[in-house]
């Protein structure tokens, strides 16, 4: 390949990876606030049920925080098989903390592990945060007590009870 | 009659010519009909040409302070489409809006089949009250409205019927209703302030169990908003109207925020600390005007069942992480300065500058908006500067400015080695001067330092004459004044090959890609040892 031919693909690979990409270059999304710390709760390891989950717990302060109060939130039948229910300590900033958990899950029904933390910052305030993790999510059964959803030209209704 | 009646009549041969027989034939129909509605009339009811459907929709609502959820309590559903559905084809018999107490009332020709009444979580057959219209709409992720129903009933007889609907809480259907009553506070907030809305459609997109994330997009003009457990955003009007902000920033003025993840406490790009900040502040500004208790706090809740179930909240008016809420480049910092401004001035003021002033401007920030806001006059009314100052934002001129003037060579400052001179690129063009004696053969380093209020600092180093340029701070092309790819400060290493006085220019970037024009830092030479 010459380099004039090299060229002329570099050109055309540019204009082709520029189109594929603009949409997602010019659709800019502008998103609610957060809290000054991001938390991630994630299967570390996916569980053969029934078997024991391995999960992180991952807590990334923006700030500064001078006490921190984590507590973890069971469903029933979940069994904790190691890691701490409930933890109080100091984060610094810009510094993970990752809790690791094993949880028994004894069979394929839809299951929630609850972290709740709660946050004192150095400049005073306090920050609760939930996060939640489903455990077998496409079983869980619907919570919206919807009738149906009508279709009428093009146009679809989700109608519940209003009486 | 109908077009081929009327042929039909055109081609009889007995086509009636004599006028005077017609009109009597017409008046003996009418005298017919005439009587026979008289006699059906006396009775109650039986019989009547009209059924009349009322009654008033409501949804039960949250409310909600610092703590999180305080309680519940019903509220009208205000100017949502109702319609009258056919049960058996699910046909609409009639449509109508509900006023500004949650009421409606519409009259239908007796039917021998069933209908029932539904309102919707829409305004969308436009409901208008003087100059205002509404056009919203809460939908799911296949673009589903959602909706109340009564239950079916007989459109025969009696001949009026009351039917009360209530979106509530554990149904599910109280969220979009509450989406929905928020966006219209929104609404009627602009257009009381703008004299008027737009004929853009608002739609918010929510569904339980929505993971996506709560934000609005520019490309669809749309607002998307959580359904997740652990963070469910119906209920949470603070946050919807956060993303209403957004959108009014789009529709009636301008944004240029880069987009993406930002904490209250964070530093990021001023056009992105003046979007978040424009559109808590908004929302602010939205439930003083509808009257709520504590206009002034951002609360985002979980979602959760019950009262508390607080995620976090923070205060704009005398903002929450005081000693880090500072400088044009963080977004509580800005939503504090807008509402500062509001309280004293209103919002008329802040109205004419976003939507008049800011489109007509490149790169949005806080520092265009202190721009029109002097532009537009009306320093007269409130000098927003002392404002400003409390939040560490420095659009002054510094003080080696201020006592002879450090805009040229001649003027220049002479600094010692290792002394932090804090300067601030103002008025709009400004020039900052130093100067300093370098001996043949030292290393000097020149930098600038401890960069807020958006700085993107150049530097450049001149030779003994005042005017020869010897270089500028070239560090990561193509980011040439730049220190590195995400510092916006900048630094030149050089050595002096002979002795003798020289001279620094710093000045805001202001080259392609340049986003701000003022902006504070420090500046400082220092005078490496010899190893």
């Amino acid at each position: 390949m010459t380099i004039e031919k090299f060229k002329q693909y570099s050109i055309v690979l540019f204009v082709f990876m520029f189109l594929f990409f603009s949409p997602f270059i010019i659709s800019l999304a502008v998103s609610k606030p957060i809290p000054p710390i991001d938390v991630v709760i994630e299967f570390a390891k996916q569980p053969a049920i029934p078997g024991i989950a391995v999960v992180n717990l991952k807590l990334i302060p923006l700030i500064e925080h001078s006490n921190i109060d984590i507590q973890i939130e069971l469903s029933e039948k979940l069994i904790l098989s190691s890691g701490t229910k409930k933890w109080n300590g100091i984060l610094e900033a810009d510094k993970t903390e990752t809790f690791q958990y094993q949880i028994y899950i004894p069979d394929n029904k839809a299951y929630e592990l609850k972290a709740v933390i709660i946050l004192k910052m150095i400049t005073g305030e306090t920050v609760r945060r939930e996060e939640v993790l489903e455990i077998n999510p496409a079983v869980k059964k619907k919570k919206l007590k919807k009738n149906h959803t009508k279709e009428e030209k093009g146009r679809g209704v989700i109608e519940f009870k209003g009486e | 009659m109908n077009l081929k009646g009327n042929e039909k009549i055109q081609n009889t041969k007995y086509r009636i010519q004599n006028t005077d027989f017609l009109f009597s034939v017409l008046c003996l129909l009418s005298s017919v009909f005439f009587f026979a509605s008289c006699g059906s009339g006396g009775g109650s009811g039986g019989g009547s040409s009209y059924v009349t459907i009322s009654g008033v929709v409501q949804f039960e609502d949250r409310t909600f302070d610092s703590t999180g959820f305080t309680g519940t309590q019903n509220k009208a559903v205000r100017f949502a489409d109702i319609e009258i559905v056919n049960s058996s084809d699910s046909s609409i018999v009639t449509s109508t809006s509900t006023d500004q107490n949650g009421n409606y009332s519409v009259t239908i020709s007796p039917s021998s089949s069933s209908v029932y009444v539904r309102c919707l979580t829409s305004t969308s057959t436009v409901f208008s009250k003087g100059t205002k219209v509404y056009n919203i709409e809460v939908v799911d992720n296949y673009s589903n409205v959602y909706s109340i129903v009564s239950g079916s009933f007989s459109a025969t007889s009696p001949i009026s019927h009351s039917k009360n609907l209530t979106a509530s809480l554990d149904s599910g259907a109280g969220g979009p209703f509450n989406i929905l009553d928020t966006l219209i506070d929104g609404t009627e907030f602009v257009a009381s302030k703008n004299g008027g809305f737009t004929s853009n459609k608002v739609k918010a997109i929510w569904y339980d169990g929505n993971k996506d994330g709560t934000y609005y997009s520019t490309a669809t003009n749309n607002l998307y908003l959580l359904g997740k457990s652990g963070d469910s955003d119906s209920y949470d009007d603070m946050v919807i109207l956060h993303e209403f902000g957004h959108w009014v920033a789009g529709n009636f003025s301008k944004d240029d925020s880069p987009g993406g993840t930002h904490t209250i406490t964070g530093y990021y790009d001023i056009r992105l600390a003046w979007s978040e900040g424009w559109a808590s502040f908004f929302g602010s500004s939205v439930r003083s005007y509808a009257g709520y208790s504590n206009p002034e706090y951002y609360v985002d809740t979980t979602g959760g069942s019950g009262n508390g179930n607080l995620l976090f909240y923070y205060e704009i008016k005398t903002p929450s992480y005081s000693s880090l809420a500072t400088g044009s480049d963080n977004e509580l910092s800005v939503s504090s300065v807008l509402w500062n401004i509001f309280s004293s001035a209103g919002f008329n003021g802040i109205w004419d500058v976003v939507k008049n002033y800011l489109p007509s401007t490149a790169e949005i920030s806080l520092e265009d908006f202190w721009d029109g806001w002097f532009s537009k006059g009306y320093d007269s009314t409130l000098n927003p500067s002392s404002i400003f100052s409390n939040r560490s934002i420095e659009y002054s001129s510094d003080s080696y400015e201020s006592e002879s003037g450090d805009n040229n060579s001649s003027q220049a400052e002479a600094v010692n080695f290792g002394e932090s001179l804090h300067h601030t690129y103002y008025p709009l063009g400004d020039e900052d001067w130093i100067s300093f004696s370098a001996t043949n053969g030292t290393t000097y380093t020149i930098e600038t330092l401890s960069l807020t209020n958006g700085a993107d600092t150049h530097l450049f180093l001149y030779n003994t004459d005042g005017t020869t340029l010897i270089t500028f701070n070239v560090n990561d092309y193509p980011y040439t004044d730049d220190r590195s790819l995400t510092d916006k400060s900048s630094l030149i290493t050089w050595t002096a090959t002979a002795t003798g006085t020289y001279y620094v220019r710093s000045k805001a970037y202001s080259d392609s890609g340049a986003i701000s024009t003022y902006g504070s830092y420090d500046l400082k030479v220092q005078q490496q040892k010899p190893d």
